[in-house]
Parts: C-alpha cells; structure tokens; sequence
C-alpha cells in the first residue's frame, strides 16, 4: 500500500473485464497527485479504455525511469568500461597495467560512491517522492569524510546497501531502459523503410544489406516488444521501486527496531501520563475536597459540642450530618489511597504497602524484602497490583487470611499475593484482574494467577526492574 | 495550654483554633509551614504543639521533620502530629528516639472533639496518641512471633494500650469491666514473655514489642 499513489490497474481486473468479478480498479481520489497528473476517476470499461490507461501509465512510468537516467549515468558508464576491460582481459591477455588500472578504478568509483551515497540517495528519495509517491525513509550513515567514521563506513550495512543500488541496480535498470528505447527506435526506423524496400524502391538494400525477410522477422519480433513495451517499462519501474525500497531506505530489521523503540517510548509516555493524572488528582483532592470536608466535620463536631439548647430533632440531624460526613471523608480517603499514596513517592514502595495492607478488611500479613533501587513506573504497578489483588481477595475470595510478599530477585521484582478463600478466581472473568494484567505487561511484566475451585488463590506478579 | 499549631491550610487551622480554643487551651501562635513553626516554638516555648504534615515549600513530609527536630531541640514539648493520611514509615521515624509527648493522628479525628482533646492532654502530659490505623499498619508487618498466641480480645487490648490508652478507657472502650482489663493485660504480659517487675516498665515494653514487629 505504501506510497502507491498511483490509481492501480491490475493485470487481473483487465483480464476479468468481460467477466462478472471485477477487482476495484481505482484508489480513492485522495491517492492521486492533482499536481503532478489528473488521472481519470472511475472505472475503466472498455478494452480501449483500460489500453489508454496503461499506456499512459507506462508513459509516466518511462518518464520516472528517464529521471533516473542522469544519476545513473557516471555509474553506467563505469559498469560499461569496467565490462569492456574484464573483456580485453579475457581475450587478449591480461597485461598488468591493465588489471592494476581496472583494480584502481572499482576502487576509486567504490570510494567515491562511498563518500557520495548519501547525496545521491538524497536525489532518489526526492525522485520516488515526487514521481512515484513512495517515501524512503531516511537513514542516518556515517560520512566518510568525517574523522574516525572511516571503520564505521566499512561497516556500515546501509551504506553498502546504497551503494549496491547506484552502482548495481540503478545502472542495470538504466540500461534496460536504454536497450528498449533502441529497440523501439530501430522498429519505428524499420516499419517506415520496409515498406519502401517491399514496393521496390532500391536504395534500401544497398545500403542495409540485408534479406528482406529477414528484416520482415526482425520487424514482427521487435514488433511484439513494442506491443508489450508498456508492460515493460512498468515491470522496469516497479523494479526500480522494489531495489529502491530495499537498497536505499532503512532494512526491515531497522524499521521494526525502530517501530519498537517509538512504541516503547510511547507506551512509557502514556504511562508516564496516567500516573501523572493520578498524582494530580490525588493532590487535588487533598488540598480541595478532602479540606473542606475536613473543616465540615470540624464545624459539625463543634456543633455537636457546643449546642445545648437546640431541640433534640436538630441535634440528631447534627449527630447524623456530623457521622456522615466522617464516613465521606474516610471514603475519600481510600480512594485516594487507591490512586496513587503520596508516600509511594516519599518513601517507596515498602512504606506505601503498609497502608494498602492495613486498609483490606480481609487481615493481611505483609512482607517486603530488600528491594533495592525501584524506577517510579514499577514502584507505581508494583503498588497497583498489590492493592488491586486485595481489593479482589476482599471483594471475591471469602478468605480469612491473605498475605502479600514483595522480593528482589536479581532484576525481577516478584510480587506474590495469595489468600486462603475460595478459589475460582480467572484474570478474563473479573475486571479488576483484567486491568491488573494490562498495568502489568504496560512494564514488560507477567502476571500469572492460580486459583483452582476451593481455592486457595495466589497471584504472582513478575516485574522486570533491570537499568 | 499553651499550643503552636502549624498547618498550611487556614481553613483548617481556624477551625482546630476554634477547637481548642472551646477546651480552653490558648494558641500561641499559627503558623504555615516548618520553618516558620521552629521559629515560632523557639520564640514561645509552648507546652504542645499541632503540626500538619504535608507542608509548603516540597508538600512532602516536612511536618514529620519539623516535629522531630523539636522533638529533638525541646524535649519538654509535646507534638501532635495531624495529617489526611498516617503512614506507620512516619510513626516509626516518630517514635525512633522515645515514645513519650508523641501523637499521631488523623486529622478526622479533630472532628470528635472530646477524644481529640483528650488525646493532645495526654500527649501534654507524657504519653501517646497514635491512630487506630498507624497500629492496624504496624500490625500487617508483623513476622511469625508471640504476638500470633495473642486471643483476638488480648489484641484489641493490647492495641488500644499502643494507641496509649489507661485500663480505664480501654475498659470503656471494650465495654468489659476494669479487673476483665487487667486479666487481658497479664495474659498479654505472660504471652510475651515479660517477667513481673515495674508494671508500666512491663506496659510499655509490651506496646514496643507490638510496634516493632
């Protein structure tokens, strides 16, 4: 799909055409490029139609190969005197200077490639760009005319790869091209004189020489070429598409590293970004609602105390308000427990667990081990999937008992928490553990959780925490 | 009393003005952020102060380092530690030198005036106040040791004597009588391994056991 700007006429709907199926022959209109060429809009019906349409697609694809040409041309000329050489060599002997001279020349036109690859590759980014609507991405290479890049050249796998292409690939595209204009060339010359020589008219023979049957072969085989030449220049084009995109811009390999690298970086910004939010609402919270309920309840509770000659209907409604908004402030204050604790960031994640723990109606024994140095982002799911599990083994498990254990084990934090109650617990079932898995691979982590029916139930969380 | 109170929200700290104010008790000066309460505890040398923990200029835990510096510097002071969240890492830092003229506490629990008030006078006077949910914290980290013979009554006694409480209240709180009080303690006591000496030496060293756990 890839930068095929151009509308798309496939072998198989101009074969089918007579026939009921009939593959969508046009791209949306937003592929083709208004400025460089109008193409029809609409699907091509008739034979005439569709030959109209491939010609003038190979007209573009001959002018796109033609543009090619000029930054072909040192390098095709090089390839010519280098076969002309290893020709001589071949025949005549090899005389030393010649094989030194040829040696010197690979070297030179190698080293210059080297050193100019990436302007040239520059050139061809902007002919694909501009003719053909493929982007190459662009690849950083070392220079060699930098100081020190000179090992990184030698290395350098995408250098070479350039230069395979303007020395190699360009040229022989080029020189097809060249021989089919000849070719074209020499019919066009042939089909005008023959007739002339058929009718008689002397001068031909004299000057050619050859058997008018045989120029009648020649004619009906170049002929043919010339029937086909549409379909071979865009054969050509598309040849040069496919040895651009794999010579000039990044190896695949390069692209899905890349691709990774930014999906990493993405996913650990969006993370980065969620547990941003939750710091932010959680001191929100703190220095707006959690105060004013505060100060509610402190107005209340000196109500409450000072009032003596309020009627016993008002007080009650007093006592009531006073209990309510106690139980909201403790609300609030779980949820932001919950959230993210702001002693997570203070003191880490050993001293935030203990709120977590204490706080589960189910009681629970808790344990950390050294852990040493944590990133916030892992403190931060760590934390999570501790209070999530509780929050599950509370809601689900009808346990007793659980226990939450924390360990370092080299460059993995594990987080084990198990509980004695039912059992029967499945991470695709229950939302909670759901978003626990989630929150858990968002760091490259594994959950695992077996519950068997009867319980008991144990989730182990496995972190990765290397630098 | 004499009291400092330092926290950065005035709405808060009007009304714990108001509070204390109702008990009779005389704030000396208010104040809204650590510094600013030292030099203030320097200069009126009161008998308790009330510190919020979360405080300009890092909104961290400046109020913990603030109490334990005057814990530090004057050792006749008492300080309640108020905060919207306790945390036993900041209990522990707390009590690291003593347990005595140490609170900690919710600030929820300003708004039961009566307990709240007699729990800064016991502090004034010596003792402990630590929220219910600090001890329920300490309590998760508890390793396998004596604690677990303790009988689920034995614990809440035995809870409540961390939070500092006399038999007296404890006996309220549970709704049992003083001598079922005094039974549960010397359970405790057996349970732990502490030999009959001083009876608040034995006290203290049983709440120690339970909050070093």
């Amino acid at each position: 799909m890839l930068g095929t700007r151009r509308p798309k006429i496939s072998s198989a709907a101009w074969r089918s055409e007579g026939g009921a199926s009939t593959t969508p022959a046009v791209r949306p209109a937003a592929w083709t490029a208004p400025d460089q060429r109008q193409y029809r809009e609409g699907v091509p019906t008739t034979r005439r139609e569709l030959r109209r349409a491939r010609s003038a697609d190979a007209g573009w694809d001959a002018m796109f190969l033609t543009s090619g040409l000029p930054l072909w041309v040192i390098t095709m000329a090089a390839l010519l005197v280098w076969s002309q050489s290893l020709h001589t060599i071949q025949h005549a002997g090899a005389g030393a200077g010649t094989v030194v001279r040829l040696m010197l020349s690979v070297i030179v036109v190698i080293a210059g490639l080297l050193l100019l690859a990436p302007v040239l590759t520059g050139w061809q980014r902007r002919r694909f760009q501009g003719f053909r609507g493929i982007e190459i991405r662009e690849i950083q290479t070392p220079r060699l005319y930098r100081r020190g890049q000179f090992r990184l050249v030698l290395r350098s796998e995408a250098l070479w790869r350039q230069v395979l292409y303007h020395l190699i690939a360009g040229p022989l595209i080029g020189m097809a091209l060249a021989l089919l204009a000849l070719m074209a060339a020499i019919t066009v010359f042939v089909a005008v004189k023959l007739p002339a020589h058929a009718l008689g008219m002397g001068q031909y023979h004299r000057v050619y020489g050859e058997k008018f049957w045989g120029q009648v072969a020649y004619l009906l085989l170049s002929g043919t070429a010339v029937v086909f030449m549409p379909r071979l220049i865009r054969a050509l084009a598309r040849a040069d598409d496919f040895a651009a995109r794999r010579l000039l811009g990044p190896s695949e390999t390069l692209v899905l590293a890349r691709r990774v690298q930014t999906l990493a970086d993405s996913r650990a910004a969006a993370v980065e970004a969620a547990d941003g939010e939750r710091r932010r609402i959680e001191r929100d919270l703190h220095d707006g609602a959690q105060q004013r309920l505060m100060s509610l309840a402190l107005h209340l509770g000196i109500a409450r105390k000072t009032l003596t000659d309020v009627p016993p209907e008002a007080m009650s409604v007093i006592v009531d308000a006073h209990e309510q908004v106690k139980e909201a402030m403790a609300e609030i204050r779980n949820l932001v427990r919950g959230l993210h604790p702001a002693v997570l960031d203070d003191r880490g994640l050993d001293a935030a667990l203990s709120g977590v723990a204490a706080r589960s109606a189910v009681p629970v024994r808790l344990t950390v081990g050294a852990t040493g140095a944590l990133s916030a982002s892992v403190e931060t799911v760590a934390y999570f999937v501790v209070s999530e599990a509780l929050a599950n083994v509370v809601k689900h498990s009808r346990a007793s008992q659980a226990s939450v254990e924390v360990t370092r084990q080299e460059d993995r934090l594990l987080i084990r928490v198990a509980d004695d109650g039912i059992g029967g617990a499945d991470t695709r079932s229950g939302t909670g553990l759901t978003g626990l898995a989630h929150r858990v691979a968002s760091v490259d982590g594994r959950l695992r959780l077996t519950s068997p029916s009867g319980g008991p139930t144990v989730l182990t969380a496995e972190l990765p925490c290397g630098v | 009393m004499r009291v400092v109170i330092a926290d950065d929200s005035v709405l808060i700290r009007a009304g714990v003005v108001r509070v204390l104010e109702i008990a009779g008790h005389e704030v000396v000066a208010e104040t809204g952020d650590g510094t600013a309460l030292l030099a203030a505890v320097a200069e009126h040398r009161p008998d308790a102060v009330i510190v919020d923990v979360r405080m300009p200029p890092t909104f961290k835990d400046e109020g913990i380092a603030a109490a334990v510096e005057i814990r530090d510097r004057w050792p006749g002071t008492a300080v309640l530690v108020l905060s919207q969240f306790v945390e036993e890492r900041y209990a522990t830092d707390l009590l690291a030198r003593d347990t005595s003229r140490i609170g900690y506490l919710l600030k929820d629990r300003v708004a039961d005036l009566d307990s709240f008030i007699e729990a800064l006078e016991r502090v004034a006077a010596g003792g402990t106040a630590l929220d219910p949910e600090v001890v329920a914290q300490l309590l998760v980290r508890r390793p396998a040791d004596p604690l677990d013979r303790l009988t689920p009554r034995e614990r809440d006694v035995l809870e409540l004597m961390a939070e500092g409480r006399a038999n007296t209240a404890i006996a309220e709180r549970l709704r049992v009588s003083e001598s079922a009080v005094g039974k549960h303690i010397n359970n405790i006591f057996m349970k732990l391994d502490l030999q009959p000496d001083d009876q608040g030496h034995r006290r203290v060293l049983a709440v120690l056991r339970y909050l070093a756990a």
